[in-house]
């Protein structure tokens, strides 16, 4: 068969081409929202901040890799037991949250199965910080009926305050995306895209690189230090922390219930010995706890214990940094058996 | 300003607007000498009054070279240069070096040497190559000298392969300055699909490993002897898709702007031998030793003993050239004792003998190769002898124990490094082309884009070869 002319040669090409590029992003799509990162489903809460909608399907695979539901409650657990024996609430961020491991492997699970009779309710939900955990309970508490209340703190909540502390009413909360201000394409535009996975992926990713950009050439023409520079110096900690932090624990208290704290340490493998990271930000928590007259589980110990006898650090994936970012199987088993010794303590 | 940066893109955008737009052939040649000023000055502006030395010298020593005909002024003129290119070469990249090597003597002599805090420019190493060689060819009169200032300072400072090569002889970029066009189409495209090539090499390749091998050449006592194997292979095909990358990005922004730009590498991991290696890596480097250092040493020419110290001095200055420690030049020493050793071997050699193992022969050739390339580039990337040492004892399984770190992405990437190796191999060695005029290279490119932007890891790392 003769070529045809440049003219057409050149339109098939170029539609042989658009075919092609669709192809690719319908691959994409799939193969992103099965084993990548789901379509973006949070939905914007004037009170909280970004909360998942009941019964939606997420998958984690930054750090490790998980694929769960939420709850009817919108939380990352099972549903609830309609007759539990004893309650325990947990109140916390990513550590708590546990996208990293299979749900079964979650410290949550591991309290669950080694303090018998025990139902503990994962209220966690990552970005959140205990500005967040007070106006909680005040929710939960009326709605669960606790006997026990674990709030899980880290070192970067203590970054978290301090945000809030300089800047009051922002209280730490990532806004809500789709406001109500959105009319027409953009809010169809926008609605579209959170539907894609591949489409909240690179929005995602793109977001983060602009942010790092900007920051980066924000640094190279004034020289200022970047944000993320700043806090890897590990600044002192504002005085007007603890009196919040106290405040905090205060307002929790008020509902009656024992109020168990979860320190979930970042740890320097590499440091002969093995040593927590912060070691001024751990003192700021037992010393807010021997204040208060507050129980404080702090596996600082049992990290280091473990990573001596199996070479092993608890934190950290293969598929991510090992021994940096969010606590493994090893840490959650470890927090889980803290936990479940606090809880069989209060078994009645 | 490094290729994978978002300014860069601006500046060549900008550069490539202003060369379509601008009307005539010495406006045009004004904007490149610029443009690679403001692209060079972008790290810190002093270090264009360095780069603006190196040209008024060896400008100036070219014309005399050319001129004079009495030879021992000819060879002052030469060694003018030579002392001005290695003199500032040295005080910029080695005085700490030298002073901390001599520090212990110095001490017991009751003299304390303060380490001085000199800045490195980046890329000294390759203008000071370039240009030099140019004084050199022109002494030699392999070359007529410039009489134009302009088209040498371009020479010179020609953005594209400044920092980090290929190393430009000034036979090969002094003729392609007769005609400077505007853009042209062909070239754009062309340019633009070796540039996307390399780009995909650094951020995809190369950045990914090196989140695996940072951490493990930080602290290699602390992971398990796989996991340290691991990482030096991780590390070779970081070292390899960074600089190569580089180099073709380096050669599409100068096919983009219509000069062509010699090619730096040729599969290297693909060499049976050490010497076949050495042809295959960083050409423009091994070439120019090649040239300017061992056949001025003698070469060959002087007997067998007198040839194995040849290549010994050739290559652990080779050694000290990429760096200011002594990891580079034990890693320059024991390259050139393989090829010592590989060429007294196939001196001695029966003729016709090469292939008679046959394809495992050749494997074994290969794994051998492979095997000692892999093992020198832990001097080559420790931080220190002491963690090179440390790094060597985990590769032997000494001490086995530690960290199990099986990076996922890594173990992908190399995977990936691997595939495309056999499957170039059995393509006759002939690369993987990103062809725009055809329909299925746009569905490639919608794939490589995504990958990219799901998997590239954050932040403009800088080049490898940037600090040498």
């Amino acid at each position: 068969m003769a070529p045809g002319p440049p003219g057409r040669r050149a339109a098939g090409t170029a539609l042989r081409a658009l075919i092609g590029v669709v192809v690719v992003l319908a691959l994409g799509e799939a193969v992103v929202r099965r084993w990548i990162e789901s379509p973006s489903t949070a939905l914007g809460d004037p009170r909280y901040g970004f909360v998942q909608p009941p019964h939606t399907r997420i998958v984690h695979s930054s750090e490790g890799w998980s694929e769960t539901r939420t709850n009817a409650l919108g939380l990352f657990d099972d549903e609830l037991q309609s007759h539990p024996g004893h309650r325990a609430l947990l109140l916390g961020d990513s550590y708590a949250e546990a996208l990293q491991v299979p749900r079964a492997a979650s410290f949550q699970r591991v309290a669950e199965r080694d303090a018998p009779g025990w139902e503990v309710v994962n209220a966690g939900m990552s970005g959140r910080s205990p500005v967040q955990y007070a106006d909680w309970l005040d929710e939960w508490d009326k709605r669960l009926h606790p006997e026990i209340v674990l709030v899980q703190i880290n070192d970067g909540d203590l970054d978290d305050l301090t945000l809030a502390l300089r800047h009051p009413g922002a209280s730490g909360m990532i806004e809500a995306l789709g406001s109500g201000d959105e009319h027409g394409v953009r809010r169809l535009a926008h609605d579209v895209l959170r539907g894609s996975a591949l489409a909240t992926l690179v929005w995602r990713r793109v977001s983060l690189l602009s942010g790092y950009e900007r920051e980066r050439l924000a640094q190279r023409f004034t020289h200022v230090a970047a944000t993320s520079a700043a806090i890897e110096r590990h600044p002192p900690l504002d005085p007007r922390l603890a009196p919040m932090l106290d405040a905090l624990y205060r307002r929790m208290a008020a509902h009656g219930h024992r109020v168990v704290f979860v320190y979930v340490p970042r740890i320097d493998y590499f440091a002969e010995p093995c040593a927590p990271v912060y070691a001024e930000r751990r003192a700021f928590y037992h010393a807010f706890a021997e204040r208060n007259h507050v129980e404080l589980i702090d596996p600082t110990e049992a990290f280091c214990a473990e990573f001596r006898r199996t070479g092993q650090p608890v934190h950290g994936f293969a598929n991510s940094v090992m021994g940096s970012g969010h606590i493994n199987r090893r840490g959650h088993r470890l927090v889980g058996e803290a936990i479940a010794a606090a809880l069989r303590e209060s078994a009645p | 300003m490094i290729f994978s940066s978002i300014e860069f893109f601006v500046f060549l955008a900008v550069v490539l607007g202003l060369l379509a737009a601008l009307p005539g052939e010495n406006a045009r040649r004004n904007l490149l000498v610029g443009a690679s000023y403001v692209f060079y000055g972008w790290w810190d502006w002093r270090f264009c009054l360095l780069l603006l030395g190196y040209t008024v010298l060896d400008y100036n020593v070219g014309v005399h070279l050319e001129d004079e005909t009495r030879p021992g002024r000819r060879r002052a003129w030469l060694i003018a240069s030579l002392v001005g290119n290695l003199g500032t070469l040295a005080v910029f990249k080695y005085t700490n070096f030298f002073l901390s090597t001599l520090a212990p003597l110095l001490d017991t002599l009751g003299v304390h040497v303060p380490k001085l805090h000199i800045v490195l420019p980046v890329g000294i190493s390759f203008m000071t190559f370039q240009t030099m060689s140019y004084s050199i060819d022109v002494y030699q009169r392999r070359l007529r000298a410039t009489r134009n200032f302009r088209d040498f300072a371009m020479f010179a400072a020609f953005f594209p392969q400044l920092v980090a090569g290929p190393i430009v002889r000034g036979s090969v970029f002094l003729p392609q300055l007769e005609r400077v066009h505007p853009p042209r189409l062909e070239n754009l495209r062309l340019g633009l699909e070796q540039f996307v090539r390399g780009f995909a090499k650094k951020v995809l390749f190369a950045d990914t490993l090196a989140v695996y091998v940072d951490p493990v050449f930080a602290h290699p006592g602390a992971y398990a002897s796989p996991v340290c194997w691991f990482a030096v292979i991780a590390y070779a095909g970081q070292i390899y898709y960074d600089f190569s990358g580089y180099s073709e990005m380096a050669i599409g922004v100068g096919r983009m702007l219509g000069f062509q730009l010699p090619e730096n590498f040729r599969h290297p991991y693909l060499s049976l031998n050490v010497t076949e290696f050495w042809r295959r890596w960083h050409i423009t480097l091994s070439t120019w030793l090649r040239d300017y250092l061992y056949i001025s040493l003698g070469g060959n020419r002087r007997g067998r003993g007198r040839t194995y110290v040849n290549l010994m001095i050739t290559m652990l200055l080779g050694g000290l050239w990429h760096g200011a420690s002594w990891n580079f030049v034990v890693w320059g020493g024991l390259h050139g004792v393989a090829l010592a050793g590989h060429k007294w071997v196939a001196e001695r050699r029966r003729p016709g003998s090469e292939g008679r193992f046959g394809a495992w022969g050749k494997l074994a050739s290969w794994v051998t190769t492979f095997t000692f390339v892999l093992v020198t580039w832990v001097f080559f990337r420790a931080p220190s002898f002491a963690t090179a040492w440390a790094y060597l004892g985990k590769l032997a399984f000494l001490d086995a124990g530690g960290m199990d770190w099986y990076y996922v992405q890594g173990l992908v990437v190399i995977g990936l490094g691997a595939a495309l190796h056999v499957w170039v191999k059995a393509r006759g060695e002939r690369d993987l082309r990103l062809d725009l005029t055809r329909a299925a290279a746009w569905p490639a490119l919608a794939v490589l884009l995504l990958l990219v932007l799901l998997y590239a890891p954050f932040g403009t790392n800088p080049f490898i070869y940037f600090q040498f």
